[in-house]
């Protein structure tokens, strides 16, 4: 891709729902960094939602590089929101597209393959947490009548 | 080529405005990082702007004083740590110059890690701008990140765009576009 993205034939109504998306990714960017995960989750959930729309509408008019990017930043929100089966499922879509150029195509596989690890690091994780769950509590502490007895 | 004659004040209110991102969402970090607190009434800022490719080909300089209101300012004590602030007041001031300087509006995120942090809506073509807030003093580093930045901007999309760079502490700023025939000079 080596020209501006076009957005010629985007309606009014569209071009503001895409501000009002940025806008909202930017309030999960900074609840995020103020520290309130779960509320920054459920925005990062919504504005997925919202891109995955504006992809199918760029696809629609025909703007294909464009709604690449739509998907690409679906897909990023999937992830920043925790679905990571969701995140990977955008860009095993996007690379079952036979239009999608070589250079971007390289991206996209990068991408999924950085989703891929980061999954697998949070099914390690997951387990070791199950393990530390399920192990015994240690030895109680005796008792003043334990010890006595 | 005329050059084109640029207002010495910004009001920053007037320039996040017009964005469709909503980017007045950015103003209590801009009064914040420029050192306002929630008692102060309207303040101005000096910044000296170096403009490369703006309006006209070539590198200028321009003195810009940014209008802001000290009553948007995070109230205090606030628990946001001071990298956050100049982030997001570095994308504040980045809006309202891009804005003051081009007329040009920021109308969408990038994905993080795409090389640049948000779209800029020319006529019917989207470009990128990457945006950098800057705390030290030292004078070598605002060079440093723009040629850092400029580099990021075509890392992944080769769409060309601008470079914001706000040095907070310095009261400096580097505005630069960068047509996508730049990528891999």
């Amino acid at each position: 891709m080596n020209a501006e993205i076009s957005i010629k034939g985007m309606e009014p109504e569209w071009l503001a729902k895409e501000g009002a998306k940025s806008n909202k990714l930017i309030r999960a960017r900074m609840t995020e960094q103020m520290g309130d995960v779960d509320k920054a989750m459920t925005l990062y959930a919504e504005v997925a939602q919202e891109e995955e729309q504006l992809y199918a509408y760029c696809r629609s008019l025909g703007l294909i590089e464009k709604s690449w990017i739509k998907a690409i930043s679906a897909a990023s929100c999937w992830e920043a929101a925790g679905d990571l089966y969701r995140a990977l499922q955008g860009y095993e879509s996007l690379l079952n597209d036979p239009t999608l150029t070589p250079r971007m195509r390289t991206q996209v596989c990068d991408l999924a393959e950085k989703l891929r690890e980061r999954r697998r690091q949070w099914a390690a994780f997951s387990r070791q947490f199950q393990n530390e769950e399920q192990r015994p509590a240690a030895e109680p502490a005796r008792t003043a009548e334990t010890v006595a007895a | 080529m005329a050059q084109r004659r640029f207002k010495r004040i910004c009001i920053l209110t007037e320039a996040l405005e017009p964005h469709p991102i909503g980017a007045t969402i950015f103003a209590p970090f801009v009064a914040t990082g420029l050192g306002g607190t929630p008692d102060a009434g309207t303040q101005t800022t000096e910044f000296a702007v170096t403009l490369e490719n703006i309006g006209t080909a070539g590198t200028r300089t321009h003195r810009l004083s940014l209008q802001w209101q000290g009553a948007t300012a995070l109230p205090q004590p606030y628990s946001i740590q001071e990298y956050v602030i100049t982030e997001w007041a570095a994308c504040g001031i980045a809006c309202a110059v891009l804005w003051h300087y081009t007329e040009l509006r920021v109308i969408d995120t990038a994905k993080r890690g795409q090389g640049f942090d948000y779209w800029v809506k020319g006529e019917t073509q989207e470009q990128g701008l990457e945006v950098s807030g800057i705390l030290s003093e030292d004078a070598g580093e605002m060079q440093r990140r723009h040629r850092e930045k400029r580099e990021q901007l075509f890392s992944s999309l080769m769409v060309g765009g601008y470079v914001v760079i706000v040095g907070l502490a310095r009261r400096e700023i580097i505005v630069s576009y960068h047509a996508p025939q730049e990528a891999g000079r």
